[in-house]
Order: structure tokens, then C-alpha cells, then sequence
């Protein structure tokens, strides 16, 4: 009797406990995918055990893949601030395009939304209820009756490519007008020699896609924000457009807006902006060459002459490849170091590189050198690629 | 005999259990749930940030009822993050002073898991900016376990591309009150800085912890919720990707690699993927498989 209380015990303890769990199991949809991090970690750790070393560690193909990437930014928007106008085009030129028509104060602002042929494409008002607290995350909230409003087309409305008409009914202030041109053309643009201490400036790119084909003839220009100073952008090979920004005009991270005018191969009028954030400042410092190569119990020990003009922490970092770019390895350095000649070492784990599998025919690439005393850190003009190495294991 | 018997049987159980127990409560108590705030607005009280930004029921859900530890950070919110992870770090090596053996689980939402990155990539002495500014980050590595990210955007964040595209209009703040245009978080919040952040000075291979990515993959979670409506409608004209919480697309919340990876995906938007509540009982599952 008394067994059979304690089996009976134990099954209702037992059942308490999976109906628990099923509450958790059943609030997040995917939850039969979640895995326990305790035992994710066991299996990383059994695949590859941690380094005890900070300087130096396997490269992945994926790792080597997004160090390489070029950085880029995609728009569809166009935005238009501080309109006071009363009838205002909108060229739009996406099927699944938003149309915002905003205020920060004026509740009582109207509009009418019309399409190319005249038929009024409905707006949902929006508004800012000032009586939630203000650490929620949002105050918006369907309908007037807030602060300001925002008139905005509905998510399932679909449209006519063409130019849309807004007719402003009643404004107080100006409005600003925000399109998310959903499946239209996207302005791409993107920036080499970002970061680095480069006296030939940094060149901005830009290119309109219209699917999988470039807009040519199409009217470009950039400014930072902030400044009314415009810089225009001219169509160096077939639909790329470039200019370049002189870096010392400006230190630390300035935003770059990209404006685009152009007519997509329809024959639809097009307007696009983009921003793409550069980096800008003095190195005080150079990359000079690749220096002596040494083999220890532990590494291959690759020298970098570097000369610094200005005291400081200098960060210098490389890859290791076999012939044909297959990652090896990385490894970073980093001293604090004083004006003049000075050498940096990039230590590359032997254990690393047997098994790899490459014994001979290393490239050292991607090697850089950053004046990393302060945040953002600016790179030295100079960088070392594909450079063969004599040494093998 | 036999009740001599039976109650030997019942005080083998009982000794039983109270050493597996023991030993489960002396091994949660090793660990401490470290939780890293998103951007907001200026530095808050760690109790306005306990109670306001995370609740105290995701705090209670996370720790499995209190086994393991807590310590909630504050930090200005509205600063670039080398400049707050200074902040972040004292706070954290002020607990490890108190609490030496902890193992430390980092649970971090939006800009917070942009912090614990720079943290733990520049904890080495040939790091870039190792120990930034007379900060101890290689105490925190050496305390840390792991990094769980809730939608933090490791690719940038489409709703910092549309405030930067904009020049003077409060539309992104408007709608999302901790997101505005020209802070300096904003600034370092868009695709182009973290990509290229990613290349330079947070690169996964600095680190040598892992992050556990989550993603939120819907906005709109309750019409009767009203912060839904903000992100819902925010989801309407920022550039998103493809699935995205309101802020954050999914692709950019799973954006960085090994060591960690991706986690899980939930329907819970920007706000409640902070929360202990429907539809994604993030502290539940933390609570369960995060530790």
C-alpha cells in the first residue's frame, strides 16, 4: 500500500512536471527547434577546443568572406522634408510601395492620396498618445486624437507604378513626405577606402538597379548631413556613378546622403535616397613592408615594419592563405608605440597550419595597420596583399 | 520491521533528493544572469531599468525563480558604445569584486548585445582596443560563460538607415520613442557602420565566447498592445529585408558567426522579445535552455 503511495507520488510529481514544461514548449512556435546553449557549447567545445591564445586562430572561409565583403547600403526610399507645398508628385515606381505623409505637431493634417489614373488610394491616420508612459517602446497608436499624426497607406494596398498625387487639405505646418518604394528599382551604394588615411580622398559608388539591369543616365549628387554643400556624382562606366569626398574635410563618422534622379527603362519617373556612413581621420602612421620570417616550436612569426608619426596604441592585423586564397589562419598584434621605426609580429599557430593540411606556398594578405587610440580607429593608407612567404613547415 | 522497512525506504529518498538537490542549487548558484540594456534614452536607475525595461517577471523567469543570480546594468543609452561599454564594464567587475567565482551569462536586447561585442572582442592584449580606456574587459571574458542577444541588430538596423536618410524630420522618434535620428547611437546602428565595425574592431574572431543570436520575426503581436502599433506601423516604411520585429530584421540579428550562432527565431516583436510575456515567453526559455 505504502509502495503504491510512493509510486503514485512520484507519477503525479512527474506529470506536474511535463505539463509545466508543455507551457513553455507551446508559447513560442519554433520552440521544438531550441536546443539547450548548455549542450551547444559541449558540442563547439568537443569540435574545437578554445585557444588559450588571443593572437591568433583558425580563418574560416566564412570569416575570410565577410572581412572581404564590400560594405553596401540598398534603398527603395525617398523621403521629402519640409514640404509646404500643396500638391505634391510622388514618382513611384514599386508595386507593394508605403506611403507616409507625417507631422510631429499639427493632429489635425489631411491629405488625399490620388494614383496615376485619379482614384484615391485610402491613408490610416496615426498618432502619438503622450498619456503612455514614456518608457514603452512606442506611444503611436491608431487614430487622431494625439500628438501630431501620420497618415500612412495600408500594408496589403497595391500599386500602380506611375506618379501619385498628394493633395494637401488641411495643414498647419509643413509635412514630410517618407516612401518605401517596395519592388521598385534600389539605389546601391557603397565606399572604398573607408576608414583609412587616404590623401586621394574616399570614393563614394552608387548604382540604380532596375532588376538585374543598370539605369544609365541618371542624376546623382551626395551631401553629409547636416550640410548644404552638395557634391555631384559622374556616371564613370555603364550605370556606376562616383565622386569622391575629400576626408580631411571632416574627422570621426559623418552620414552621406545619396539622392537619385533617373527614368526606369518603363519610361516611370524615379527618386531615391541612400545614406552610407564614412569614416574619416589621420593614421599618423605607415605600413612599411614585410619583414624577416622565423620559425618557433609554436609559430610561424612573421615581421611588419610600420613607422608612427604620433604616440599611440597601433593595431595590425593579417591573414595567412595557401596559394590558391584557401584561409589558414589569423592573427592580429598590437603596441603602444612611440614616433618612429618599429616592428609588429603576426604569430601564426603551427598547430593551426598542420592541420590545415598546406605545408608551403603561404600568402600573407589583407594585412592592415590601425591607429587604434581612440574610437573609430583610421587605417594607414597602406595595405599588404598577396604577398608569398618563403617559409614552409 | 516492515515500518522499519518503509522508512528507510523513504529516508534513502529523501537523502537522495536532498543531495541532487544540494548539488543544484550549488551549481545555479555559480552562475549570475548579467542583463544589458537596448538603446534608450539617458542613463536610468538600475530599479527603473529592472521594473521598466526588462520587468521584473522576465528577470524572475530567466534566473529559474531566483536559482541563479542577477545583476542589471544602466548605461547611458543614447552614446556610442565605446563610449558606454567603460560604464558597462565597471558595473560588472564592481559585482565580480563581490561575487569572484561567478560564471557569468550575458542577457542582452538590442544595442546591449552591440556592447558585450565590443567588450569581449578587445579582451585580448593584441585586441585593437583591449581594455578601452583603462576598462577591464579581460576580468569579464574570463568570468564569461556565454552571450544570448535578443534581436540585436549585428547588421545594423534599417530603422537607424531611414532616420540617417533623414535630415531634420522627428519621424523615426515619433513612432519609437527609444529610436531617434541623430543621437550617437543612432549614428552607429546602421547597416554601414556594423558591417563595417564587423570587419574592423568587432570581428568574430576577437572573441573567443560564444553569442546565442534570437530573432524576432513579426511586429504586429496584439492589436490591443500599443507599442505593436508603433513598430507595426514603422515595419510599413523603414527598408526592411524581409522578416524583421519592428526594428530589427531577422537576418541582421543573426548576422554574426561563430563562436555561438543562431539561437532560435520567435514571434515576439522589439518589445516583447524582452519580456516574460505572450507570444514569445523569452525568459521562460532562458530560464529552461539559455543557462
Amino acid at each position: 500500500m505504502r509502495k503504491f503511495g510512493l509510486l503514485l507520488t512520484t507519477v503525479i510529481l512527474l506529470v506536474t512536471a511535463v505539463a509545466l514544461t508543455q507551457r513553455v514548449e507551446n508559447s513560442t512556435p519554433e520552440k521544438a527547434k531550441i536546443k539547450s546553449i548548455v549542450q551547444l557549447e559541449q558540442e563547439r567545445l568537443a569540435k574545437e577546443p578554445v585557444s588559450s591564445r588571443g593572437d591568433t586562430g583558425r580563418l574560416t572561409q566564412e570569416a575570410l568572406q565577410m572581412e572581404t565583403d564590400i560594405v553596401s547600403v540598398s534603398s527603395t526610399l525617398f523621403v521629402m522634408e519640409g514640404v509646404k507645398a500643396k500638391n505634391i508628385k510622388l514618382p513611384i515606381s514599386g508595386e507593394r510601395a508605403r506611403i507616409g505623409v507625417f507631422s510631429a505637431e499639427d493632429s489635425q493634417l489631411n491629405v488625399e492620396l490620388s494614383d496615376p489614373r485619379g482614384s484615391k488610394i485610402p491613408v490610416e491616420p496615426h498618432s502619438r498618445n503622450n498619456a503612455i508612459p514614456a518608457y514603452e517602446m512606442s506611444q503611436v497608436v491608431m487614430g487622431r486624437g494625439g500628438e501630431g499624426v501620420l497618415l500612412v497607406t495600408d500594408r496589403k494596398q497595391k500599386m500602380t507604378p506611375g506618379n501619385y498625387t498628394v493633395n494637401v487639405v488641411q495643414a498647419t505646418t509643413p509635412v514630410d513626405i517618407i516612401v518605401n518604394d517596395v519592388g521598385g528599382p534600389e539605389l546601391k551604394v557603397w565606399l572604398t577606402d573607408n576608414g583609412r588615411d587616404n590623401s586621394n580622398g574616399i570614393t563614394l559608388f552608387a548604382q540604380l538597379k532596375d532588376g538585374e539591369k543598370s539605369i544609365s543616365g541618371a542624376q546623382l549628387q551626395a551631401k553629409a548631413k547636416g550640410s548644404k554643400a552638395t557634391l555631384s556624382l559622374s556616371e564613370t562606366s555603364d550605370g556606376i556613378y562616383t565622386t569622391t569626398i575629400n576626408s580631411n574635410d571632416f574627422q570621426g563618422i559623418q552620414t552621406f546622403v545619396v539622392e537619385a534622379k533617373a527614368t526606369t527603362t518603363q519610361g516611370l519617373q524615379l527618386l531615391r535616397h541612400g545614406a552610407i556612413d564614412v569614416i574619416a581621420g589621420k593614421a599618423n602612421a605607415k605600413l612599411l613592408s614585410v619583414g624577416q620570417e622565423t620559425l618557433t616550436d609554436s609559430d610561424l612569426v612573421v615581421e611588419v615594419n610600420v613607422k608612427v608619426s604620433q604616440a599611440g596604441r597601433y593595431y595590425l592585423r593579417g591573414n595567412l592563405l595557401g596559394t590558391n586564397n584557401e584561409p589558414i589562419a589569423w592573427s592580429q598584434d598590437a603596441q603602444e608605440l612611440t614616433p618612429g621605426n618599429h616592428t609588429l609580429k603576426l604569430r601564426f599557430a603551427k598547430d593551426i597550419i598542420n592541420n590545415s593540411g598546406f605545408s608551403s606556398g603561404f600568402k600573407l594578405s589583407g594585412v592592415e595597420l590601425m591607429n587604434t587610440t581612440n574610437m573609430p580607429g583610421i587605417k594607414a593608407a597602406e595595405k599588404i596583399d598577396n604577398f608569398f612567404l618563403k617559409s614552409s613547415l | 520491521m516492515l515500518l522499519g522497512k518503509a522508512l528507510g525506504k523513504y529516508l534513502l529518498s529523501f537523502l537522495m533528493f536532498a543531495i541532487f538537490f544540494a548539488y543544484g542549487v550549488q551549481t545555479a548558484e555559480a552562475v549570475t544572469l548579467v542583463f544589458v540594456h537596448g538603446k534608450g534614452d539617458k542613463k536610468d536607475t538600475v530599479a527603473n531599468v529592472t521594473n521598466n525595461y526588462w520587468t521584473t517577471d522576465m528577470i524572475r523567469a530567466s534566473t529559474r525563480n531566483y536559482a541563479a543570480r542577477s545583476l542589471v546594468v544602466s548605461y547611458d543609452g543614447t552614446q556610442y558604445y565605446w563610449d558606454t561599454v567603460g560604464d558597462i564594464a565597471t558595473q560588472v567587475n564592481n559585482y565580480l569584486n563581490s561575487y569572484p567565482n561567478e560564471r557569468l551569462v550575458f542577457v542582452t536586447h538590442s544595442y546591449g548585445g552591440i556592447q558585450m561585442r565590443f567588450i569581449l572582442c578587445n579582451s585580448s592584449t593584441s585586441s585593437p582596443y583591449y581594455n578601452y580606456r583603462g576598462s577591464n574587459f579581460a576580468r569579464i571574458n574570463a568570468a564569461t560563460s556565454h552571450v544570448i542577444t535578443l534581436a540585436t541588430p549585428h547588421g545594423g538596423s534599417a530603422v537607424a538607415d531611414l532616420g540617417s536618410t533623414l535630415s531634420n524630420s522627428a519621424f523615426t522618434s515619433w513612432i519609437v520613442s527609444l529610436v531617434d535620428n541623430n543621437s550617437n547611437s543612432s549614428k552607429v546602428l546602421t547597416t554601414s557602420h556594423l558591417q563595417y565595425a564587423g570587419q574592423n574592431w568587432l570581428r568574430d574572431n576577437q572573441r573567443t565566447k560564444s553569442f546565442y543570436t534570437v530573432a524576432g520575426t513579426n511586429t504586429l503581436n496584439h492589436i490591443y498592445h500599443l507599442t505593436d502599433v508603433g513598430l507595426g506601423t514603422l515595419s510599413l516604411l523603414a527598408p526592411f529585408n524581409g522578416s524583421n520585429d519592428g526594428l530589427v530584421d531577422v537576418s541582421s540579428a543573426h548576422y554574426i558567426g561563430a563562436p555561438g550562432g543562431d539561437w532560435f527565431n520567435t514571434t515576439a516583436n522589439h518589445d516583447h522579445n524582452r519580456h516574460n510575456d505572450d507570444p514569445g515567453y523569452i525568459g521562460d526559455t532562458i530560464g529552461q535552455y539559455g543557462w
